[in-house]
Formats: C-alpha cells, sequence, structure tokens
C-alpha cells in the first residue's frame, strides 16, 4: 500500500522546502523594501531559459537552470546600476528590467519556435510551474538551495542583519555591504529559479513575499519574523500541494499561493493590535467617546450662556454650540440619556402653550463629564497661548482635538504649570476639578 | 537552436506595397497602446508607482475568468467589464493592505497580484479546464490581427477597425485629460502638500490616474497584451526621464520614445517574423539601454 504514495513524496518534499527558502529568503527582501525584486527576477530570467534551452536542444534542467540564473542575477545587478547612476528610483529600474527582459525572452521564444525543433514544453514548464512534475534530482537542488540559505542565515545571522538594516554602519566596522548584500541576491535570485519549476513565473515571487509579509503582521523582532515567515512558506507549500491532490488537473502553484494568501488575509483580519477588525472596533469606540464629549461639551456651554439658570436648557441653543450634524447630537443625546448624563424635559414656549420645546438638563455625573471635558479644552487653550505664544483666536482647533486625548495626570500637571488659572485666554471661567453643580438660584 | 532569419530590404517593401492599410492600421494601433501607456507610465514614474501596471495586468486574470464563466462565450465587452472591475479591485486592495497593515507599497503589491493571479488561475483550472482561454492571446496579443476586424464607420467617415477606433478614442481622451489637468496633475505629482492647500485634492488626483490606468490597461490587453503593457508603461518614461526634466518635455519625449519603437518594432517584427508586442518592446529597452549607456560613457568622457 504504501508504495502507491511513493509519487508524492518528491512534490511535496519539494514545495515544502520551497515555501521554506521562500519565507526566509523573503524576510531579507521584505525589510530592505525590494520585495519586487522576486518579480523581476523571476520575469528577468526568461531569456536565459530560452537562450539555455536552444544551447542544450534537449529538456534536461541544467541548461535552463543556469541560464535562468545567469539571466536573473544579470537583471538584479542592472537594477542596482541603473539606480546608482541615474535619476530612476528602484521601482522604475525595476520595472525596465522586468518589461526588457521579458520581451526579449518572448521574441527569442518565438525564433526558437518558428525554427520548428519542437519541444518547447521545457520551457512552458518553466513559465507555469509543475509540481507534481518534480523529480528526485529537482528535490536534491531544492534542498540545496533551501539548506545553503538556512546556514548562511544562521552562521553568518548579525552579519546579514546589520548589513540589511544598516548599511552604513555595516561598511563603518568593516564589513563590505555590497559583498554582502550581493550574496543575499545571490541566494534570491536562486531561490526563484528553484521554485520556477515549480510554480512557474507569475506565482514564484509570492513564495518570497506572502509569508515574510505575514510574518510582519504578527511580529516586529526580526528573528521571530524570519522563524514566522519560513514556517508559514513550509505551512503554505505543505497545503497548497495536499489541496492539489484532492481533484485531478488542478495545479500545485496557485494552490500554494492562496494557502499563503488565506493565511495572509486572516493575519490582516485578526492579528493582536494591527489586524483591521482590532482596528475598526477601536477606531469606533473612540469615534463614540468623541461624539459623547462633545454633546456633553455643548450642553455645557448653551448652559453657560444662559449663566447657569435653574432652568432646563432647550436643545435648540445646544444645537447651537454643537459642530456636527443633527443626527450626530442626537445619538449623542440619547447615548448621554442612557449613561444617565442628562435628563429630558420639555417646557412650554413662552407665548403659546404648544408646541412644547424640547429640552435638557444636566445630571451630576453629566456635569462631572462637562466640566472635565471644558477644563482640558480652555486649559489646553490658555497653555497653548502662554507657552507656545499662539494667538488666542488661533488656539481653539488644537484644543477641539487635545481634549479627547489629555488624561487626569496631564491635566494636574497643565493646572500646575499654568499656576491654577481660573479663566482662559477668551476670559472664560475654567471649571476646577471640584467645581460643585451649579446651585439652582433663587 | 535560434535561427536569425536573413534581413531584407526587399521583405519590408512588399509588406508595405502589398497591403498599405492594414500595416498602417497595425502602426496606429501600436501607437495607440504605446503612446497612452507612455503618457501614464510618465505619471507612475514620477509616484514611485512604477511597478503597479505590472500588479494590475496580472489581477485581471480573476475578473477575466469570472466574465467568462458568467457570458460562457468570450464576449468583448462582458471581458472588458469584468478585467476592468478586477483592475479596479486590485488598486483598492493594494492600498487597503498598505494602509491597513501598514506594510510597504512593494510588499503590498506583491502580497495583492499573486493571490489574485493565483486565484484566477485556479477559477479557469476548475471550471474552464476546456476553455479556449488562450493564456498566449493574453500574455502576448495578436496586433497583426487588427486589420481583420470589423471596420467602423461613423458619421459616414472610415475610422479604422473596431480596436483601432477603440484605443484611438482612449489615447484622444488621455491625451486631453492631460492637457486639462496639467497643473493639478503637475503640482499633485511633486508635492501632494502644496496640492492640497492650493485645493487641488491628491486623493481624486490619485484615484484618477487609477482609473485611467485600468482603463488603459483592459483595453490595450486584447490587441496588445500584457507584456507590451508592463513593458512600455515604463520604458518610454524612463528613457524620457533620462533625456529632460520639465514634465512636458518628458510627456513629448515620452511619445516620441512610443512611436519611434513602434515603428522600428513593427519592421523588426516582419523581419524576424516573431511577436510584434514583443518586438516593440524590446526595440523600447534597446532605446532605453542606448540612452543610458550613452550618458555614462559621455560622462565618463568628461570626468576624463
Amino acid at each position: 500500500m504504501t508504495g502507491s504514495y511513493h509519487y508524492l513524496i518528491e512534490p511535496l518534499l519539494g514545495s515544502a522546502l520551497l515555501g521554506l527558502a521562500g519565507g526566509l529568503m523573503g524576510g531579507f527582501i521584505l525589510v530592505r523594501r525590494l520585495s519586487l525584486l522576486g518579480d523581476t527576477i523571476a520575469h528577468a530570467v526568461l531569456p536565459g531559459v530560452v537562450i539555455g534551452f536552444a544551447w542544450q536542444m534537449e529538456k534536461t534542467a541544467s541548461g535552463l537552470f543556469v541560464g535562468a540564473l545567469v539571466a536573473g542575477l544579470l537583471a538584479a545587478l542592472l537594477t542596482g546600476a541603473i539606480r546608482q547612476t541615474t535619476i530612476l528610483k528602484e521601482d522604475t529600474a525595476q520595472g525596465i528590467l522586468l518589461g526588457g527582459f521579458y520581451a526579449v525572452g518572448i521574441l527569442l521564444l518565438r525564433l526558437v519556435q518558428n525554427a520548428g525543433t519542437g519541444g518547447s514544453t521545457g520551457i512552458e514548464g518553466f513559465l507555469f510551474g509543475q509540481a507534481a512534475a518534480l523529480t528526485r534530482a529537482d528535490v536534491y537542488v531544492i534542498a540545496t538551495v533551501t539548506l545553503a540559505a538556512a546556514l548562511l542565515v544562521i552562521v553568518f545571522y548579525r552579519t546579514l542583519l546589520v548589513v540589511s538594516f544598516d548599511a552604513v554602519f555595516a561598511a563603518a566596522i568593516g564589513w563590505s555591504p555590497r559583498l554582502w548584500q550581493s550574496l543575499i541576491l545571490f541566494l534570491l535570485a536562486l531561490a526563484v529559479v528553484v521554485s520556477l519549476q515549480a510554480v512557474g513565473a507569475v506565482l514564484a515571487p509570492a513564495l518570497l513575499i506572502i509569508p515574510p509579509a505575514t510574518a510582519a503582521l504578527l511580529t516586529k523582532r526580526f528573528p521571530a519574523l524570519l522563524v514566522l515567515s519560513s514556517a508559514l512558506g513550509l505551512l503554505a507549500g505543505v497545503g497548497g500541494c495536499l489541496l492539489s491532490l484532492t481533484r485531478p488537473g488542478l495545479a500545485t502553484g496557485p494552490l500554494i499561493v492562496l494557502c499563503s494568501a488565506a493565511c495572509f488575509a486572516t493575519a490582516f483580519l485578526v492579528a493582536p493590535q494591527r489586524g483591521v477588525l482590532w482596528q475598526v472596533l477601536r477606531h469606533r469606540g473612540t469615534r463614540r467617546r468623541m461624539l459623547l464629549e462633545h454633546g456633553v461639551k455643548a450642553v455645557f456651554q448653551a448652559w453657560e450662556d444662559r449663566d447657569f439658570a435653574a432652568d432646563p436648557i432647550p436643545v435648540a441653543a445646544v444645537r447651537q454650540r454643537f459642530s456636527g450634524s443633527n443626527w450626530q447630537l442626537a445619538s449623542s443625546i440619547r447615548h448621554m440619556r442612557q449613561r444617565g448624563w442628562l435628563t429630558l424635559a420639555t417646557l412650554p414656549v413662552k407665548p403659546g402653550p404648544p408646541p412644547p420645546e424640547p429640552s435638557l438638563k444636566l445630571s451630576t455625573t453629566g456635569w462631572q463629564h462637562a466640566s472635565s471635558v471644558v477644563r482640558k479644552h480652555r486649559l489646553w487653550e490658555l497653555y497653548l497661548s502662554h507657552a507656545a505664544a499662539i494667538a488666542p483666536d488661533h488656539v481653539h482647533d488644537d484644543a477641539d482635538t487635545i481634549e479627547h486625548i489629555l488624561n487626569d495626570e496631564q491635566v494636574t500637571e497643565l493646572m500646575a504649570r499654568l499656576n491654577h488659572p481660573h479663566h482662559d485666554p477668551h476670559g472664560r471661567w475654567i471649571p476646577q476639578v471640584d467645581s460643585p453643580y451649579p446651585a439652582p438660584r433663587p | 537552436m535560434i535561427e536569425i532569419p536573413p534581413f531584407s530590404w526587399e521583405a519590408l517593401r512588399t509588406v508595405w506595397i502589398e497591403d498599405p492599410h492594414g500595416s498602417l492600421l497595425i502602426l496606429l494601433m501600436g501607437f495607440f497602446v504605446t503612446g497612452a501607456c507612455a503618457l501614464v507610465g510618465v505619471f507612475l514614474i514620477l509616484r514611485r508607482m512604477a511597478l503597479i501596471g505590472d500588479a494590475v495586468s496580472h489581477g485581471v486574470l480573476p475578473g477575466i475568468a469570472i466574465a467568462y464563466l458568467i457570458m460562457g462565450h468570450r464576449s468583448s465587452i462582458g471581458l472588458f467589464i469584468g478585467a476592468g472591475l478586477a483592475a479596479l479591485l486590485t488598486v483598492l486592495l493594494i492600498e487597503w493592505v498598505q494602509r491597513s497593515a501598514r506594510l510597504k507599497p512593494d510588499a503590498a503589491m506583491g502580497v495583492v497580484f499573486t493571490s489574485m493571479f493565483a486565484g484566477g488561475v485556479l477559477l479557469i483550472s476548475l471550471f474552464a479546464g476546456h476553455v479556449d482561454l488562450d493564456a498566449d492571446c493574453v500574455l502576448y496579443g495578436e496586433m497583426l490581427l487588427t486589420p481583420l476586424e470589423p471596420p467602423v464607420y461613423l458619421a459616414g467617415l472610415y475610422w479604422g477597425t473596431v480596436p483601432v477606433a477603440r484605443m484611438g478614442f482612449i489615447f484622444g481622451g488621455l491625451c486631453l485629460l492631460i492637457v486639462i489637468f496639467y497643473r493639478p496633475l503637475l503640482v499633485a505629482t511633486f508635492d501632494p502638500g502644496l496640492a492640497r492647500t492650493l485645493g487641488f485634492r491628491p486623493a481624486v488626483i490619485h484615484y484618477g490616474v487609477m482609473t485611467v490606468l485600468a482603463t488603459v490597461v483592459v483595453a490595450a490587453f486584447e490587441s496588445a497584451g500584457a507584456i507590451l503593457v508592463i513593458a512600455m508603461l515604463i520604458l518610454p518614461g524612463a528613457t524620457a526621464l533620462l533625456l529632460f526634466q520639465r514634465l512636458a518635455a518628458v510627456l513629448l519625449a515620452a511619445l516620441v520614445c512610443a512611436a519611434l519603437a513602434t515603428v522600428v518594432g513593427y519592421h523588426l517584427d516582419i523581419w524576424l517574423n516573431t511577436s510584434t508586442a514583443a518586438a516593440i518592446a524590446t526595440v523600447s529597452f534597446a532605446l532605453f539601454l542606448a540612452v543610458w549607456l550613452t550618458q555614462l560613457a559621455a560622462a565618463r568622457l568628461l570626468r576624463g
């Protein structure tokens, strides 16, 4: 029985190792913002592949392999040269080599096909990839490349780390950044070229990009990123290969990439701290708090305009002090009511009895919140016009933002620095921490 | 073995004598595609988004596949809409991932377009294994078929065949847009902060550029193929940027490069009998290399 599963070993092992190598090398190009260099190399190998094929005239892998490696490296080095000698940026240089080499490759490919020597299937395989066709020899090559990459990273970890993050410092302590970066480039080109056979030119770069990008969502530490990225690459390789066995005719390459993409999507949505879901929830919480604070401040100001009279405050007066839409004010009042910050009352408009004008009354809790927000706002206005010497009519917008951010500790410090002031630059009263609820006036 | 056919002026002349109309249409088509790509490309390069063309032209695959699955046949308009929607989706996804995950643009681009391409390939292999969704056609296009498409008559005048008229319309519209919005484009490209204070809304301009890019990529796809689009979005603009500094001069120079590459590339293809799109892109690449290496040599000579 076990014998019938033998044909699985090569594709599975090959995909797993490719994923691992891609994840490992990808970590280095991610931090150097060269993620798409893999894409460039994967496309730029084409002329090398065709020439290697034409030169060898048969479908042995070595000619294609050598040709691909030479062309890929040449393209990678040329991008560096273009970037250093012209005003063009990295991405443009990559695009030039990607488009240019690929076009030349297709021209050569057509010439070979026109010559009618047939059997360009080896080249097609290089373009679209076929993990199921991996042979024992291919797996040995892949294993060697993976092992070399892993060994290099383990042995020279510190050097590679410094060179990747701070090339100037590396040069200063006597390590040649150019030499080490060329070495990384060489390994990168190797990783791309060996993955071509399994996943093809368009999808090979994905092995280098998606696992490290996923890892970067989950950790900020570089060693952890490398380990995680390699593990994710391995996982995607195995997963994609197994999935492709569930139905005949399913290509392995796209499934490996889609496994990787699924990992990325999961991390993108629910990663601790950086996940989009948490961001949305946090954002909603902040927005609701700001809406509440704006509302309670408007109520305070409307009441202040009426000299803190005992009567309920008409909602129309609050509306004048509120800077948002009617809908926002309504929602803010609803939330304040739910929290018990205010009670709704109606009072008859003076001349005719109906319709009653809606109005509201601040509770003691509401008063505390209101005076806290207003205190922050006015303290900050005062602080800006004192400490930063900004004109009093320019400080309002800034204070509108900061009133939601300051915490109690900062308020205490501001109070102390400004000698416990009682009036803001506009001459208005600053509510103190212990200011009591305005007493009903006779 | 790679065999290069013998070169003869006779062959070139024969093509022009036998079918001047067809040759002219192919040249026009080539120029409209490369010219439109070159103009958009200049802005992409200046905005450091040179590779977004590559990303978009790969990202359209699932759109094409889904349109095909829904329509059941290769109808031009369905594929156009599917590809257009997928292109816009690619751009929006890239932005979303980049902003929300705080990834660098290159990584965000790589994640999105490879995933979308993989999805497209999977869709095709799952549901349309027997379809003639010709990968060859999507990749390389077939410009030589341009003269064989149905002709367009409008207001009693002959406007070439359908792809030429369509691409010409897009090219003309693009030129018009650039002329009208030259100043906002200029400011928003070099100094988004200043553009904002002048009231130009850089975000609107950004999405405008992306929409135009998607339109050009999708329209050029069927007849010219992805290769020509990706290459021509970058090569003429990069060559022009080596030569000039003023934006207007760069745009004109990019158009000249595109025209030159089209004419030379078409004749190169008549000689070598390969693929028109690949030949044009190759000439464009050679043009860039020539300018770049000449400048390097000149700089070295001047330094002594």
